[in-house]
């Protein structure tokens, strides 16, 4: 139903109204019939009732009539009789022909008749009497003949006869006055119904009336919100026909090309294109239109437009294509993207100074590690060729001069071997692999080689982790090269643990060595940073440096527990989704 | 070395380093001749010397001027008459894409340059060791 268009609805309406009417104009039209019958009925039978009446009274007067005749003997009354017994017989057959086509009445009429004949009959035998015998001799005849039984039961024939035509007359009336009620109860109905009807389908046209209205305004309030959003957007949006004629041009057009809209509707949108592009958009269009070829609509691209003030800038045009009332129309959304490009750019020269920078640095730790080193070697050659070569004409003053240069020679060699590995870490990538750190820290214990009162207690189990292997090992080496070489301890214990949590692992190297106060707890892990005057303990200051560098280049962190005299606990976590 | 009476080219432009080398051959009694060039081009033009006797080991440096080891290596390696003289090379570089760029060379060594003079004397006897253990192609 609801897919039906109104029209149809009510039409359907106004048929069933329609067919409604017919059908009680049917039966009002059969009831009203009924009423005519009925009363047509109940005519026929007081008419027969009437007929009847005079009947009966036509023979009272006949007999009266030969009452008279019987004492007076007047040939007037004789007249007077043949009269009446002719108004008998016309209203006997009157009579007939009112109810012919009720044959229980024909037979009542006919034994009626019957009678009637038989009265006369007896009359007349007295007539004759006293015509021909006199008066005593007729009156003797009256007396024996059965003429008053036999008018007794004429008249008995005669009320029966009424009595059942009175009993039509009321039934006929009865079934008048109901098909009388019948009619008018079917015009009630029916006007009732159509009343019904009527009002339904005005209900119903009111409320689709209302229905369109509603929609109408909600149109329009789209209609008007699409139109705003358009006048309201940052971006600039501008219609053009098939010609490439602009139809619309938004706030945002205006503001971003400085052509206002009545300057720009109706004009060709190549006017927004500097020079190369101007003259080819036509071609463009004309292009489309033939061949149907897509190269801007419908993707995205980035082009060059032009101000009204001539300059350019860019933008990022999308086109899609519409049809609007039978014509091909295209929108054009366009977005400056000059601070964009500028960004772009801005990032581009820093990624390139970042990249030679970084090259530099790179340069940079190679020539450290030639150049440096080259006179460094020269002069610890020569220092000991010396010591060799003179050590007759040296004296012990000179001879430990020369012990403490090829010393310092040694401590500049591991620094610069030191920088080599802390700039090397992040800078030379090593292949990503699961590294079995049980084997990692075995390899470092090897390189080490702990003296003899140093026991290494390492946990069972370490995780693999996805690294790189010479990071591991490097990490693990600095740690425990750091606990061992600072250990004082008759008998030195180191431990190496690991605890899993959510995310990462939890490693630790604990010594029972000479510990470190808290207030170095940072220093320590800066380069170049120790806390033992060097010739005691050779060290560079770069391991616990090299050990930050390397977890927090793996996303963990690192930091340190202490007690000065009783031992440190190196921490250091590592993510468990392995990293870079 | 093997032969004894072949000389060992040895291309180096630090005289201090040259000296190092010298002094420990002397130490370890190689009587092999020894000569220097300062650099990959002055070695080229030694080897390509008419009628010359190829060296029967090349000590090398990586980093010197005009010509470095690396180039000296490649076009050394295309030669055929020079192809098969062992390189060994004597380098202050730990840089692995020198390692990796010799030995794509065929380098028959890498050896780095201690600054301890004691020890370097060490690697050179051992260099030595292995040369005289070994066959060359004549």
């Amino acid at each position: 139903m609801k897919k039906w268009p109104v029209e149809k609805q009510v039409l359907v309406g106004f048929a069933f109204s329609l067919a409604a009417l017919l059908l009680t104009g049917f039966l009002a039209y059969r009831s009203a019939s009924g009423f005519i019958r009925a009363s047509d009925a109940a005519i026929r039978s007081e008419q027969t009732l009437t007929a009847l009446e005079g009947v009966s009274s036509l023979m009272s007067q006949a007999e009266s009539l030969q009452r008279r005749y019987l004492i007076l003997g007047e040939e007037v009354d004789l007249a007077g009789r043949a009269q009446t017994l002719a108004r008998i017989e016309e209203i006997v057959a009157g009579l007939r022909q009112l109810n012919a086509t009720d044959p229980g009445f024909g037979k009542q009429l006919f034994d009626l008749e019957q009678r009637i004949a038989a009265r006369l009959r007896l009359l007349e035998g007295v007539f004759e009497v006293r015509r021909t015998q006199g008066f005593a001799a007729a009156r003797e005849r009256l007396r024996l003949d059965p003429g008053r039984r036999e008018m007794a039961a004429l008249l008995a024939q005669l009320d029966l006869m009424k009595a059942e035509e009175k009993r039509r007359v009321g039934q006929s009336r009865d079934a008048a006055r109901q098909q009388a009620t019948q009619v008018q109860l079917i015009f009630g109905f029916a006007l009732l119904l159509t009343l019904g009807i009527l009002t339904l389908l005005y209900g119903f046209i009111r409320r689709q009336e209302h229905e369109r209205r509603r929609a109408e305004s909600a149109l329009a309030e789209q209609s008007a919100r699409l139109a705003a959003v358009v006048e309201t957007a940052l971006d600039a949006i501008i219609t053009i026909d098939e010609r490439g004629i602009i139809d619309s041009f938004n706030p945002a057009a205006e503001r971003l090309f400085g052509h206002a809209r009545e300057e720009a509707l109706g004009k060709n949108v190549s006017m927004l294109m500097p020079a190369p592009y101007r003259e080819a958009h036509d071609g463009y269009l004309q292009h489309y239109a033939a061949t149907g070829e897509k190269r801007v609509i419908g993707i995205g691209r980035e082009v060059v437009a032009q101000r009204r003030d001539g300059s350019t800038f860019p933008i990022e045009l999308a086109v899609s294509e519409m049809q609007v009332g039978g014509h091909r129309m295209f929108t054009g959304l366009i977005h400056d993207i000059s601070q964009r490009k500028e960004t772009e750019e801005r990032q581009a020269r820093l990624i390139s100074e970042l990249e030679s920078a970084n090259g530099e640095l790179k340069n940079f730790a190679y020539v450290v590690s030639h150049d440096l080193k080259a006179p460094l070697r020269a002069i610890g050659s020569l220092a000991d060729w010396i010591a060799t070569d003179q050590s007759e004409k040296l004296d012990a003053d000179g001879k430990e001069h020369l012990r403490l240069l090829i010393q310092r020679v040694r401590r500049m060699d591991g620094l610069i071997d030191g920088i080599l590995q802390y700039s090397r870490v992040g800078r030379v990538r090593e292949t990503v692999a699961e590294v079995d750190l049980n084997q990692v820290v075995q390899e470092a214990l090897a390189l080490l080689a702990p003296p003899p009162h140093i026991r290494v207690e390492v946990a069972p189990g370490l995780p693999v982790v996805h690294s790189e292997r010479t990071r591991m090992l490097q990490l693990f080496q600095n740690l425990l090269s750091n606990a061992i070489k600072y250990l004082d301890k008759p008998e030195g214990l180191i431990k190496i643990d690991c605890v899993a949590h959510d995310q990462d692992w939890e490693f630790s190297v604990s010594d029972n060595g000479v510990g470190i106060e808290p207030r170095h707890f940072k220093r320590i892990f800066q380069l170049f940073q120790t806390l033992v005057p060097k010739d005691r303990v050779e060290s560079t200051g770069v391991g616990l440096a090299l050990v930050k560098k390397i977890v927090e280049l793996y996303g963990g962190r690192v930091w340190v527990e202490s007690q000065p005299g009783a031992g440190s606990v190196f921490y250091f976590t590592l993510p468990k989704t392995g990293t870079t | 070395m093997k032969s004894t009476c072949k000389a060992i080219l040895l291309v180096e432009d630090d005289e201090v380093d040259a000296m190092t080398v010298r002094r420990a051959l002397k130490e370890l009694h190689v009587v092999n001749p020894l000569v220097q060039v300062e650099n990959g081009e002055e070695g080229l033009s030694y080897l390509r010397q008419p009628g010359q006797v190829v060296p029967c080991i090349i000590l090398l440096d990586l980093n010197m001027p005009v010509m470095g080891g690396i180039e000296f290596l490649q076009l050394v390696k295309q030669d055929p008459a020079l192809k098969r003289i062992p390189v060994v090379v004597l380098t202050t570089s730990e840089e692995q894409q020198d390692k990796v760029a010799s030995f794509d060379l065929g380098v028959a060594g890498y050896i780095r340059k201690p600054v301890d003079y004691r020890q370097f004397v060490e690697a050179v006897r051992k260099v030595d060791a292995y040369w005289t253990l070994s066959e060359l192609p004549q």
